[in-house]
């Protein structure tokens, strides 16, 4: 007997004249790990809310989401709390307690566990996750990744039979999302607990997958095992997102047609590319030669919050030139949003010196705007228009003009905490534009994007430095950096410890680099990104 | 004093209790001094050495004002000292100023120590003995005021940025405050929506609520506790069976000094001094195990 099953269910939110969810039919197996996927907005979160009862959202809906028999929105509370478990995205939001082991004991408590019972469950929990030197500390002062694993101990606590994960993973930086993904790995295999997700960083999750099932517009579209799914939906549509979300070992053997049996990781799709092809070098076409004029210097600076601290920065030096892309990347810690601060003026470092087009900070009249990780962080009005019009000296043609493309006409009247991750980026975005700088920095901004919005972003980001911008990202997604930066440099320990072109700063590293520079190390030379390797693969098919 | 924070937090409570509740209550200046001098020297083993100095030097300013001030407002009591603009100065108030600025000194004092040493679970789980439904109110405020103190500072940093506000009169940085807390208001209220549909998730409401918490009580809680009893027991039963209660108008009683009274005083100092006793004997224990090793 199937643990979950979802039966015709149609779904349509209040005031809204289209079906959110359009005839759902889909059964889970005890030790299942089900993942589903789809563009924003398909409905996959509206799918997983009606497996809480809890957050079953208010509309109108027909159909039945059954847990063994019984239906989940007549469960009652404890049995609920007890056989399903419910994981949110944000990470904050799901902190109650000040400690985390009263944040651990929240949901035992609320069941009326006894205190000795709970003191040897929360006890075991924290040897399974690995989490017992955190046990005493404050929430306040852990990381995002470790919150969401306090979280999802908490949540297992109650040892319930299904995990519902909202997106998880989102607001997490790479290395956090590999350590939070091992322990769900864990969870499925060793205590065979059921687990449904929604997730579209693709390229980790699949091989832990038992099930995928693709979304799109409220109906499933797709439902198979991860090595074969790419096939259904290439066979219904060839150009469908999922696609190109694909890990790039995936995506590059479904491309060239080669295997029936798709490579789940890089070991497997090295295997595959080295029977079928011979080495080769790819030739990159000739680059527009981009400007050397530097805008932003930073010179040997030295920073530390507090003097009896160690430097944050240490004799920090870097360029960034005229109307280009600049990435930053570095691990967490490495003291990229001191650097930043300091180029912005809220730190100001103890010695060294930042100049902007060649004039000192302190002097300097250039404009410069910073769009924080957390794009609520420049909210503080009732609807997206009048965010719009804040404190912006533009005229309404210039602010309706930027609106309509980046096609938030719609919402204009919308709160601007009511419209998607995605939307309010965009919003954040315009509303920066509008103050008319010459310097962008950009904190983070492909964070808890799904695919499309990357694309989106890079084309807007390309098209604002044609008409003349600087901008300066500060990211981890080193896809996204090879594809669209113009210069990358990273930070370590304070230091920068190299500078160079995207292409170069890529191929050089070993480590800290592309999937496809992994993937072809060895087979190909000088193929960075996924455009470059399914070049050579098609030159050589052709011949 | 780290072996203070390892007993049990009622014992704990206890103890606060008791120096608190006696050094207000009682205006004797026996106790009143005695009082003080134990805060004083646990808040410096608390603390450092330096913020001795510092207290020493409060005290006897506060000391001296209150004097100064009970004298020229308060003009009962028999034994006139001089007259100042035809107002008596009296004896009776001025050692009344003095006492007084001792019990309010030994008072803080000692809040300062409780504060000191009752960290936020304790507290949380005391009250959790009352009221679980209380204990993770605090403990959600608790959680709360850092997380939200927190994101204020990112929201003014941003505003500072993108807004360039250092350059600009009083009122556009009213507006700019005005702006900042608005954006604050509205995130803690979106957050809170997450965080109710996080908290029902989790089956608050199912089952009449438990109350985790670290702590065990053992053998030497219970000792504590009973010398504890002991100790107050005495003081108090003294206090009232030997009425060495104190008054200061018309004319200042007499401090007594039999050897009944003393028992009293003793044990109040007992009461006070035994953290710094069961830390002496943690010490030499401690040092006991090591020579054994």
């Amino acid at each position: 007997m199937a643990l979950i099953n979802i039966k015709n269910l149609s779904f349509k939110y209040p005031h809204s004249n289209k079906l959110a969810l359009d005839n759902i039919n889909l059964s889970i197996d005890e030790g299942d790990f089900v993942l589903i996927c789809g563009s924003s907005g398909c409905g996959k979160t509206t799918l997983l809310s009606h497996l809480k009862k809890e957050l079953i959202p208010v509309g109108e809906s027909s159909g039945e989401v059954l847990f063994y028999s019984e239906a989940i929105k007549d469960m009652d509370k404890f049995q609920s709390a007890i056989n399903i478990g419910y994981l949110m995205q944000n990470p904050d939001a799901q902190i109650i307690s000040d400690k985390v082991w009263h944040q651990l004991a929240f949901g035992l408590e609320n069941i009326g566990t006894k205190a000795s019972v709970i003191r040897r469950k929360v006890a075991e929990t924290s040897n399974f996750f690995g989490i017992q030197d955190l046990f005493r500390q404050e929430t306040t002062t852990l990381s995002g990744g470790q919150k969401q694993i306090v979280n999802l101990a908490t949540i297992l606590l109650l040892n319930p039979k299904v995990l519902v994960l909202d997106e998880p993973t989102s607001q997490l930086d790479p290395l956090a999302v590999s350590d939070f993904l091992e322990c769900l790995r864990k969870v499925n295999e060793e205590l065979s607990t059921t687990i449904i997700m929604v997730e579209h960083r693709l390229e980790q999750v699949l091989s832990i997958a038992s099930k995928v099932v693709v979304m799109d517009k409220g109906k499933i579209i797709g439902l198979n095992s991860p090595t074969k799914i790419a096939f259904d939906i290439k066979e219904i549509d060839s150009k469908h997102t999922f696609l190109q979300a694909l890990p790039t070992s995936m995506r590059l053997a479904l491309d060239l047609d080669i295997t029936s049996s798709l490579p789940l990781n890089i070991k497997e799709g090295k295997k595959l590319l080295r029977d079928n092809f011979k080495y080769d070098c790819f030739e990159e076409e000739e680059k527009e030669i981009l400007s050397k004029k530097v805008k932003v210097e930073l010179k040997n600076l030295y920073f530390r919050y507090d003097k009896k601290d160690n430097d944050i920065l240490r004799k920090t030096s870097l360029k960034i030139y005229e109307h280009q892309l600049f990435c930053l990347l570095g691990n967490n810690g490495a003291g990229k949003s001191t650097l930043i601060n300091c180029l912005v003026g809220i730190s100001k470092p103890y010695r060294g010196q930042v100049k902007i087009d060649n004039i000192p900070l302190a002097k300097s009249k250039t404009k410069m705007a910073y769009l924080p990780q957390n794009p609520t962080l420049l909210f503080s009005k009732d609807s997206v228009l009048e965010e719009l019009t804040y404190q912006s000296k533009a005229n309404n043609n210039t602010i309706m003009s930027y609106a309509e493309a980046f096609e938030l006409i719609p919402l204009l009247e919308q709160h601007p905490y009511d419209i998607s991750g995605g939307q309010q980026q965009k919003l954040a975005l315009v509303k920066l534009l509008l103050l008319e700088p010459e310097i962008l920095i950009l904190d983070e901004p492909t964070k808890g994007l799904d695919y499309v919005n990357k694309r989106y972003l890079a084309y807007v980001l390309k098209k604002l430095i044609k008409q003349g911008l600087t901008i300066i990202m500060v990211s981890h997604d080193i896809e996204f950096c090879a594809n669209f930066g113009d210069e990358c440099a990273m930070l370590f320990d304070g230091e920068i410890v190299s500078q160079e072109d995207a292409r170069t700063f890529f191929k050089d590293n070993n480590f800290y680099t592309t999937a496809t520079v992994k993937l072809t190390r060895n087979i190909f030379d000088n193929t960075i990104i996924y455009k470059d390797v399914l070049a050579l693969c098609h030159k050589q098919l052709n011949k | 004093m780290k072996e203070m924070k390892t007993f049990h937090p009622l014992i704990i409570a206890l103890y606060f209790i008791g120096c608190i509740g006696f050094s207000m209550f009682s205006m004797n200046p026996i106790y009143l001094s005695i009082s003080l001098l134990m805060a004083i020297i646990i808040n410096v083993k608390l603390t450092s050495i330096i913020s001795f100095k510092r207290i020493i030097f409060l005290v006897i300013l506060f000391v001296l004002v209150c004097m100064i001030i009970n004298a020229m407002f308060v003009h009962q009591g028999f034994t006139i000292l001089f007259f100042m603009n035809d107002n008596p100065i009296t004896l009776e108030s001025i050692i009344f100023g003095l006492s007084f600025a001792l019990m309010i000194s030994a008072t803080l004092i000692w809040f300062k120590n409780l504060s000191l040493i009752m960290d936020s679970d304790k507290v949380v789980y005391l009250l959790g003995r009352i009221s679980p439904l209380l204990a993770f109110i605090i403990s959600l405020v608790l959680r709360y005021i850092p997380y939200l103190q927190d994101y204020y500072h990112k929201i003014k940093d941003f505003h500072k940025i993108n807004y360039d506000i250092k350059n600009r009169n009083l009122f556009d940085k009213l507006k700019s405050s005005i702006h900042c807390f608005l954006a604050l208001v509205s995130f803690a209220f979106e957050n809170s929506l997450d965080s109710v549909n996080s908290i029902n998730s989790l089956g608050y409401g199912s089952r009449k609520r438990t109350n985790y918490h670290l702590y065990h009580f053992e053998k030497r809680d219970l000792f504590a506790l009973v010398l504890l009893f002991i100790c107050m027991g005495l003081t108090i039963f003294i206090y009232f069976y030997h009425n060495l209660s104190f008054y200061y108008y018309p004319k200042i009683a007499i401090v007594s000094l039999d050897s009944l009274s003393i028992i009293s005083y003793m044990m109040f100092l007992l009461f006070l001094i035994l953290p710094l006793i069961f830390e002496i004997e943690e010490e030499i224990r401690w040092r006991l195990s090591i020579s054994k090793i």
